[in-house]
């Protein structure tokens, strides 16, 4: 028998106890060399990896090798043949992009902070690659001396810091924005202090005042403007600065003015009206008359194809269609059917404006080429990804669809493309699309092969997307269900936010293999920039150089992108606590 | 036999249902009044789930009919939803939505499908939030809460739709001791306002407490009903004495 045993005072929480830092040769016996065999698999692969590097080494310092080959053609890198006169045209891209970037950093607060001992850590793995480099380079002997020199001074004013920070440097604080001004200003010393005549120094230096005025600008406004205002704004800057830089800024474009005023602006203005008063009769009205409204509409939609009207025209009547049958679920209220109203008004703005603009002609020297190198895939990645999202997530709705049509569509769509080949749509996309569109409707090239590649990035994330659908628990449209929603409610406010924030790394890894992806159409004929390496050698007056370095340094470039977007794409995770919530 | 109030809130006839081969409803009559608590008791698997959820259509019963509030349940789409939002639920297993904090829950259907301005559900959210004791929370999200803060969330989330008819499908079940009672005293509280509730729980201190009414069902049937004193004082059948006999 064990007597009852009661405690008096429940005892307050305690502090955990001190982790103690292992030294570093603990680590190494506790981690490479804890028994017999690990000591063998840590120095046969410990001397692999060295040779590896050794040989890579080997092929960097060759003397055969001509890397001068890389920086003397960045302009045909980053631009292709973008006419030189006008590059100017590009840097005013660039210092939109670092304006937003300097705002959003402002408006979103990276509220990360690291710690010093994370940045020396940095700083550190380059002194131990400089140190490699000095030991097992085949380099001149002053050369590799000055390496491990200047490898051995980093390592030891890292661990220096480390030692007087002490313990707080494990301490989270170091704001990132301190961290990324610091990054931007070293990055624009060493380009002034490089011996090399570079016409780049001042065009960056600018850009870097650009973002700071930006970053300024959005610090004044969050103090002044409700975030969520503030946050919408920025994310419509971003949407908005795409075709802006592209259409505009880099094309300088020229409108035919006789064209658009006497053919096309009658249908426009025409098409525009209609919509208001179709949208304002079917939200007024009741399940039925609604439903015979919408089925007429549905049936223009599909006429306007057999007669002679521009393209925008059909494009618009299209829109009309998809914003009608939407209305009976979102714009019954009275303020829903004003927001169906504006949407009408922006998406038919901005249908028209795209058709106006992309048939204009170019005030520019060249015509079809002026877009290229990083230029061109920046922009082929960033379109196909911003119009393939949308389309994606209708095949996905579709495919999970009650509606047997609807089905039958989404899931043919998505199966026929994912039999065929990249190259194979892009085939067709540029050069086999033609025999089905009128021959008034002659688009650019990169429009084709923009629209190929996201034709067939969107049956992809079809894919991921409907994955994302199936994981959501039956609970979730049961208790949506038994709210009263709609079903186009459940979908839209229920499931899939919660199905999207589920596929993250999956769309993520699909995003990474369309930048990838992007380098095919160097087969097309566009010349985006694996095409630039391949062809800076023949193409070049002078010979310097082989295609090795050229290839070699394009997938470095790729590399360094599809490595940023996963690591953006953990902290988005982390952001939205996937996983967690 | 409906006991209180003079109206039929939900009028069961004959109402059978399958699944497969397998017969989970084998034929429900019974009528349940304004403002009335019916306790459905059982064992797993004999339709008492089944049953409530075909109250608000979430299944499908194949032979008999449902009216709820004057509208017969059919595959008319419009009827329906409308007796959707006339109709909350409680589930076993909370279903909040995991991506909306505590106050969207419960804001969200009142703006799109009461078609309330924003500031009026917020108001009403955090009155019901008030009314079952965790105000303090609104701006959390549901995965930061215990289980009968969850549940309790559910529970406003339906208030908030302003039901006319209240189901709960085994609310307690889920929870461990200590916060069956932060909900039940919330279920009671919403009992005594004059709501009419059909309870699907093994809880039966709060069926002899709160229930107008206790159906015990065996076999996808009802096999006894009546009032509590008559269930835990003189029970007839004999299923229902076994079935006592077990959980008391």
């Amino acid at each position: 028998m064990t007597s009852p045993r009661v405690t008096a005072d429940l005892r307050p929480p305690e502090p955990p106890p001190e982790a103690s830092q292992p030294g570093a040769v603990v680590w190494i016996r506790h981690n490479l060399f804890r028994t017999p065999a690990s000591s063998v698999v840590t120095v046969v692969l410990g001397v692999l990896i060295l040779l590896a590097i050794r040989g890579v080494l080997s092929f960097v310092f060759d003397p055969d090798r001509q890397w001068d080959v890389i920086p003397r053609n960045a302009t045909n890198y980053a631009v292709g043949t973008y006419p030189r006169e006008n590059l100017a045209r590009i840097w005013i891209s660039l210092d939109i992009v670092f304006f937003l970037t300097g705002l959003s950093l402002a408006v979103w607060k990276p509220s990360g902070r690291t710690s010093v001992s994370a940045i020396t850590a940095g700083f550190r793995s380059v002194a131990v690659v400089l140190l490699l480099v000095g030991v097992l380079a085949p380099a001149t002997f002053s050369y590799r001396v000055e390496t491990l020199v200047l490898g051995a001074v980093l390592l030891a004013a890292t661990l220096l810091v480390d030692r007087t920070v002490g313990t707080e440097s494990l301490a989270r604080d170091v704001p990132m924005l301190g961290v990324i001004a610091s990054a931007v200003a070293l990055f624009l010393v060493v380009l002034w202090l490089l011996p090399i005549d570079d016409s780049t120094r001042i065009p960056f230096a600018i850009g870097a005042v650009v973002g700071l005025v930006g970053h300024l600008l959005g610090r004044f406004l969050t103090e002044r403007v409700a975030p969520g205002a503030l946050r919408a704004t920025v994310t419509g800057l971003w949407l908005v600065s795409l075709p802006v830089i592209y259409l505009h800024i880099q094309r300088n474009p020229v409108v035919d003015v006789d064209t658009v005023t006497g053919e096309w602006l009658p249908w426009i203005v025409g098409i525009g009206a209609g919509g208001v008063v179709l949208i304002s009769l079917v939200s007024r009205s009741d399940r039925e008359r609604a439903g015979v409204l919408n089925a007429l509409v549905v049936i223009a939609a599909a006429a306007v194809w057999a007669f002679s009207v521009p393209m925008v025209a059909r494009a618009m009547v299209l829109l009309l269609a998809a914003l009608s049958l939407a209305t009976p679920t979102f714009g019954s209220s009275s303020s829903g059917r004003r927001n169906m109203l504006i949407t009408w008004a922006v998406a038919a703005s901005f249908v028209s404006y795209l058709f106006v603009i992309g048939a204009a002609g170019t005030g520019l020297e060249t015509r079809n080429e002026y877009f290229g190198g990083m230029n061109l895939t920046i922009l082929l990645a960033l379109g196909a990804i911003a119009l393939s999202f949308p389309i994606g997530i209708l095949l996905a709705l579709g495919r999970t669809s009650t509606m047997p049509v609807f089905r039958l569509m989404s899931t043919g769509y998505v199966e026929l493309i994912r039999g065929i080949p990249l190259i194979t749509v892009l085939f067709i996309a540029r050069f086999g699309i033609r025999n089905f569109l009128p021959a008034s409707f002659d688009p650019d090239p990169n429009v084709l092969v923009l629209g190929g590649i996201t034709m067939f990035s969107a049956a992809y994330l079809a894919e991921n997307v409907r994955g994302g659908l199936q994981s959501i628990p039956t609970g979730q449209y049961e208790a949506a269900k038994a709210l009263g929603m709609t079903t186009a409610q459940m979908t839209m406010l229920i499931t899939l936010p919660q199905a999207l924030r589920a596929v993250i790394p999956a769309i993520v890894g699909q995003i990474i293999a369309l930048f990838k992806d992007t380098s095919l159409v160097a087969i097309v004929g566009l010349a985006e920039f694996f095409r630039i390496a391949r062809d800076v050698v023949p193409n070049q007056p002078a010979s310097i150089g082989s295609i090795l370095e050229n290839l070699i340094f394009a997938a470095f470039v790729y590399w360094i992108f599809t490595y940023n977007f996963s690591r953006a794409s953990q902290r988005l995770e982390r952001r939205l606590g996937v996983g967690t919530r | 036999m409906s006991v209180k109030g003079n109206k039929d809130m939900i009028v069961c006839d004959d109402v059978k249902k399958w699944f497969g081969e397998f017969q989970a409803l084998r034929g429900i009559t019974t009528t349940i009044g304004e403002g009335e608590v019916v306790v459905i008791i059982g064992p797993s698997g004999s339709g008492k789930s089944t049953w409530i959820r075909c109250i608000n259509r979430l299944e499908v019963h194949q032979e008999g009919r449902i009216v709820v509030d004057g509208i017969e349940l059919s595959s008319d789409v419009r009827n329906i939803e409308k007796i959707r939002s006339e109709v909350g639920m409680v589930f076993q297993s909370f279903n909040l939505f995991p991506h909306l904090t505590v106050l969207q829950n419960i804001t969200l259907a009142q703006t799109w499908v009461r078609k309330r301005p924003k500031r009026e559900s917020e108001e009403k959210a955090m009155s019901l939030l008030e009314r079952v004791g965790i105000p303090e929370q609104a701006a959390k999200f549901p995965g930061q809460l215990s289980g009968g803060q969850q549940q309790r969330v559910a529970l406003a989330r339906s208030l908030a739709m302003d039901p006319r008819i209240m189901l709960f499908d085994e609310p307690t079940s889920a929870l461990d001791p200590e916060m069956i009672k932060e909900v039940l005293d919330a279920m009671k509280e919403l009992a005594n306002s004059g709501m009419t509730m059909l309870v699907v729980t093994h809880e039966m201190g709060f069926a002899r407490e709160v229930a107008d009414r206790v159906i015990f069902m065996d076999q996808g049937q009802i096999v006894e009903e009546g009032t509590p004193e008559h269930f835990f004082t003189d029970p007839q059948h004999d299923r229902t004495k076994l079935f006592l006999s077990q959980i008391l």
